[in-house]
């Protein structure tokens, strides 16, 4: 059996954990075995992927490792011991801002590895976790108070602007996908993750406090949907079929609390 | 990207739109949170692209600058996942002691 056997066995029985990990999540009873049964897929999905043939260097893996737990670590001491939408928000914040620079950095090294496809995946990973970036920091920096919404009366009247937003990306992607290695495909880049950044804080800024908990649930879809998409440039199946679930699920969530009003308990 | 690879990850990712859906609906209100730190815990496997970037080849074309930014990206994605998985728990036990009470 090769390594690379290996691998896919690990990432299949890392997916069956997440899977399971979510079942269990649903009762306040079995929501701790739950989590112990995910972070061990999360954990041998990490040791197997550092591991892998692609991986040529270990330095910056290690400086990143080391200093990324240390900083988790210090993170839950540091932070109230409540979990609150607010601290969910800012952790998302940290994930999405990771894919962010994850895709741009794919896009710098080895455009010409892309293809029409490649492109595509590129441009909702870079624009989706702009979306998810700006807009949990957005809806973060209203429930700890840091800002108030009603100081952009402009943004109350915006929904239209989710349109714009989805148009201006829409077209760019696909400009940018049709010629990945083109001299002006980095300004396209910038282009739909500005307007990805400015459709996040769109989303939030004229939410009520009553309704951010559900538009957080919504802005953790698209960080999910970022991870699926960077899935496809790195052909990774566990980040396809991990973004996937929990975008997918993010959605039925953000319709269940919108429907319900149960968000109203934040 | 080959056709069969292409094929292979569309399958997957249809496959888990709807288990994920069906997974998460119907969830009770007093879970939702811990279901959201949860989801939120796995979705930085976003980590697994950091790793793969930050372990790109030395010397060979743009590579150098794109394996830093993987190792920032690595960082920050693993803040979210030690947090997420390990904050969530102690909390989870708060809740269950509050509930027992």
């Amino acid at each position: 059996m090769g390594f690379s056997t290996l691998i896919h066995i690990v990432y299949v029985l890392s997916a069956v954990a997440f899977i399971i990990g979510f079942k269990l999540s649903r009762q306040t009873e079995t929501a701790q075995n739950g989590r112990l049964i995910s972070g061990v897929g999360m954990v041998a999905a990490i040791l197997v992927t550092v591991l892998d043939r692609h991986v040529a260097r270990l330095d910056y893996i290690l400086l990143g490792l080391l200093a990324g737990a240390t900083l988790g670590v210090a993170w839950i001491r540091k932070m109230p011991q409540e979990v609150t939408y607010a601290s969910v928000a800012l952790l998302n914040a940290l994930g999405a801002a990771a894919l962010w620079l994850v895709t741009y950095a794919q896009f710098y090294a080895r455009p010409a590895g892309q293809g029409f496809t490649g492109g595509l995946a590129l441009c909702v990973s870079a624009a989706g976790s702009a979306v998810a970036l700006a807009g949990t920091l957005a809806a973060w920096a209203h429930l700890t108070g840091r800002m108030k919404p009603g100081q952009f009366p402009l943004f109350k009247k915006w929904r239209l602007g989710y349109l714009a937003c989805f148009a201006v990306i829409t077209l760019s992607g696909l400009v940018f996908a049709s010629d990945v290695v083109a001299p002006e495909a980095a300004r396209y880049f910038a282009v739909f993750s500005i307007a990805g950044a400015a459709l996040g804080v769109a989303l939030v800024l004229p939410d009520s406090m009553q309704r951010l908990p559900s538009t957080i649930v919504l802005l953790h879809s698209y960080s999910a949907a970022a991870a699926c998409a960077a899935g496809f440039f790195l052909q990774n199946a566990l980040m396809v079929v991990a973004g996937a679930l929990v975008c997918s699920g993010c959605v039925a969530l953000h319709q269940q609390m919108s429907h319900s009003g149960s968000n109203e308990s934040a | 990207m080959e056709t069969t690879t292409l094929t292979l990850l569309i399958f997957l990712l249809v496959l888990a739109v709807f288990l994920g859906q069906e997974i998460f609906s119907k969830t009770p209100a007093s879970t939702q949170l811990s279901l959201l730190s949860s989801a939120n815990a796995v979705s930085g496997i976003g980590v697994l692209g950091a790793v793969l970037t930050a372990g790109l080849a030395e010397n060979a074309g743009n590579n150098d600058l794109a394996a830093l930014l993987g190792g920032l990206a690595l960082a920050l994605a693993l803040v979210n996942v030690v947090a997420g998985y390990l904050g969530t728990g102690g909390w989870l036990d708060q809740f269950r002691n509050n509930q027992d009470k």
